[in-house]
């Protein structure tokens, strides 16, 4: 959850952004990449959406994958187009394009993907943004392909889902203002301090009046159309984040 | 009176974002031929919209743009291509229309090409009026701006929409750090004061900036100070609150009101930049030139300047624009954006070009997303 929200701030600075992803997730990171690459067969075609920086792609190297990322952010496309280019993988071919989860049914319309790889993109999207997200990944999806969703999930039982969203308003509002500090192009430490006292009361109160940074998934399934169903779902940092990897077709 | 309420309170708080649920909604009857409109889904704005619309049958796309208002969020970077992509995607307007156009607010035009849009999902964009109760005439005028309506205004009523603005953000920011000075005159005293002090000042330096005898924007904001000053004091002695001589401490209350509303001032208006952009935005300095060869003449950048800065040169055989009025130009950057031929150019940077998303903007925006915003109440849904 933290580093959900903390991302938000190393996001724009490509450099900073697998440092903090580490250091906030207390090395969780790793472990999922891993699960992913375990999940993810040999030779496969995969589309990553919102691929970032593309640390992934180079832990698929044994699986001779052919990749393709999406992200919405300039800035991370330039980094992880340049990140392909300099380690120069040998069994894999990278491509990263430049575009929102939105748009994935026009870019890759005369494509088809063994395995899609939604990371921690369904959770900054609205309601209606994630439905449309997932169908269109199953219609780029092969006939038996898989679609991997690693996001933040709400806890099922009511008590657990109260103290998760007490526990998250404090760590969002951090979030909240550091991301408007961090974001100043301002220099100096003196402006960027007398900024965040003076700012501080309108700072509070947007947090509360505009969207959240981020919307936990309260229920996958009910994001589901008929033609896909949840294989496996396995659980990180005591159940906040998950990994859930989804079938195209009927359940066994 | 429930909408009276919520705009009253969202004007007052306008500083922070007001979103409301991205949808699509029906207005009247439309059919398969109708017009498509988009908006920002900040809630004054949308209000305005609906209420314009009464009569009218077309669509509306109530676009994600982190509920902030469309020129504040297509200078800030949330109204952006994205957005209109994001509604029409998740709308399922492709299947209550034949055609492909949608019909776009002129203030988002820093942000949003209709040549992008284009190429990113197929559908093309036309700018439509400024204010959202020009657009049943623009409807009527088979979707034709006139002149007056790609300009924006800023009369009476918006000044005093803009001061009520100003007054709610300056007194949240400020009256904290101003109560450090209560030791002297007590909470009540000293927060009454500089609330009361703001309100009057604010109020005065709207309706009257261009007729106060001073250079700079916080001079004029401590000129009105100054002249409000003995009205508070004749009021506080007429209410013989027994004050005594401390009233006259409380006036350096007042001069710091006035400097801040002063300081502040810019951004609370259509027409210049703000001093605050600039130093934590980093907002970037735009020339606009534009080069006589390369113009073919189209009209465009003349349709989105919100300040008509653009006339045709007389001094030419072929039909072209120039930059007729530099001083005006707010720096929106909407010409440089929209220029099909990219005859527009900004001499003030070294490639001529300019980030959409780090442009013109006035005050500061809390956005969800905002990324080097430079927000503001620009007295404009």
């Amino acid at each position: 959850m933290t580093a959900i929200v903390l991302m938000k701030v190393f996001e724009a600075t490509p450099s900073c952004y697998e440092a903090g992803m580490r250091l906030i997730t207390l090395g969780e990171i790793t472990r999922i990449r891993l699960a992913i690459v375990r999940a993810i067969g040999h030779r496969a075609d995969v589309l990553d959406i919102g691929c970032g920086p593309g640390e992934l792609h180079h832990l698929l190297e044994p699986r001779h994958c052919s990749i393709t990322g999406i992200d919405k952010s300039a800035n991370m496309v330039r980094f992880a187009r340049k990140n392909a280019c300099a380690t120069s993988p040998q069994n894999i071919s990278i491509a990263i394009e430049h575009g929102t989860a939105l748009e994935i049914d026009r870019a890759f319309s005369d494509r088809r993907f063994d395995t899609i790889i939604l990371s921690f993109v369904l959770t900054e999207l609205g309601p209606d943004e994630r439905t449309w997200v997932v169908r269109a990944a199953e219609n780029l999806l092969k006939p038996a392909g898989s679609l991997l969703v690693i996001d933040e999930f709400l806890p099922e039982s009511a008590l657990k889902r109260a103290m998760f969203h007490i526990a998250r308003v404090p760590i969002h509002l951090t979030g909240h203002v550091l991301q408007h500090v961090h974001d100043l192009s301002t220099t100096g430490l003196w402006w960027r301090i007398y900024y965040a006292i003076v700012e501080l009361p309108l700072m509070v109160l947007s947090f509360f009046t505009s969207e959240p940074l981020t919307r936990p998934i309260k229920s996958l399934s009910g994001l589901l159309p008929d033609g896909l169903y949840i294989a496996k779902c396995d659980q990180f940092l005591g159940g906040v984040i998950r990994f859930a990897t989804i079938k195209k077709g009927a359940p066994e | 009176m429930k909408d009276a309420i919520l705009n009253v309170l969202q004007t007052i708080f306008r500083m922070v974002p007001h979103p409301v649920r991205p949808r699509m909604l029906r207005v009247g009857h439309p059919g398969h031929r109708s017009p498509v409109l988009v908006t920002t889904n900040f809630a004054v704005t949308v209000r305005r919209v609906k209420k314009a619309l009464r009569g009218v049958d077309c669509y509306l796309l109530i676009a994600p743009a982190g509920g902030i208002n469309v020129w504040c969020g297509s200078v800030g970077g949330q109204f952006s291509v994205e957005s209109i992509i994001s509604i029409v995607k998740t709308s399922g307007i492709e299947r209550c229309v034949d055609h492909r156009r949608l019909i776009l607010p002129q203030l988002c035009a820093p942000a949003i090409s209709s040549a992008e849009l284009h190429r990113r999902i197929g559908w093309s964009a036309l700018f439509g009026p400024v204010r959202a109760e020009d657009i049943p005439e623009f409807l009527r005028r088979n979707r034709k701006v006139t002149p007056e309506m790609t300009l924006v205004r800023y009369g009476v009523k918006e000044r005093l929409e803009m001061a009520v603005a100003m007054w709610g953000s300056i007194t949240l920011r400020y009256t904290a750090l101003v109560l450090l000075l209560a030791p002297f005159w007590g909470v009540g005293w000293t927060a009454g004061w500089f609330v009361a002090s703001v309100a009057a000042v604010s109020l005065l330096l709207h309706q009257l900036s261009e007729r106060v005898p001073a250079r700079s924007d916080p001079q004029k904001g401590v000129m009105i100070a100054a002249t409000v000053f003995p009205l508070f004091a004749l009021a506080e002695w007429g209410l013989g609150s027994g004050l005594d001589w401390r009233i006259f401490g409380l006036a350096l209350i007042t001069l710091i009101a006035g400097y801040l509303c002063g300081h502040a001032h810019a951004g609370y208006t259509p027409f210049k930049q703000c001093s605050y952009s600039k130093r934590f935005y980093g907002q970037e300095p735009i020339e606009i030139h534009i080069l006589a060869d390369d113009c073919t003449g189209c009209k465009l950048c003349e349709q989105v300047c919100p300040v008509g800065c653009f006339d045709l040169a007389r001094d030419s055989r072929r039909k072209r624009y120039v930059m007729a009025r530099p001083d005006d130009c707010v720096e929106c950057g909407a010409c440089l954006v929209q220029c099909p031929t990219n005859a527009v150019v900004n001499v003030a940077s070294p490639t001529g070009e300019v980030a959409t998303g780090v442009l013109g903007g006035l005050v500061v925006p809390h956005g969800h997303g905002a990324r080097r915003t430079c927000t503001a109440e620009r007295g404009v849904g």
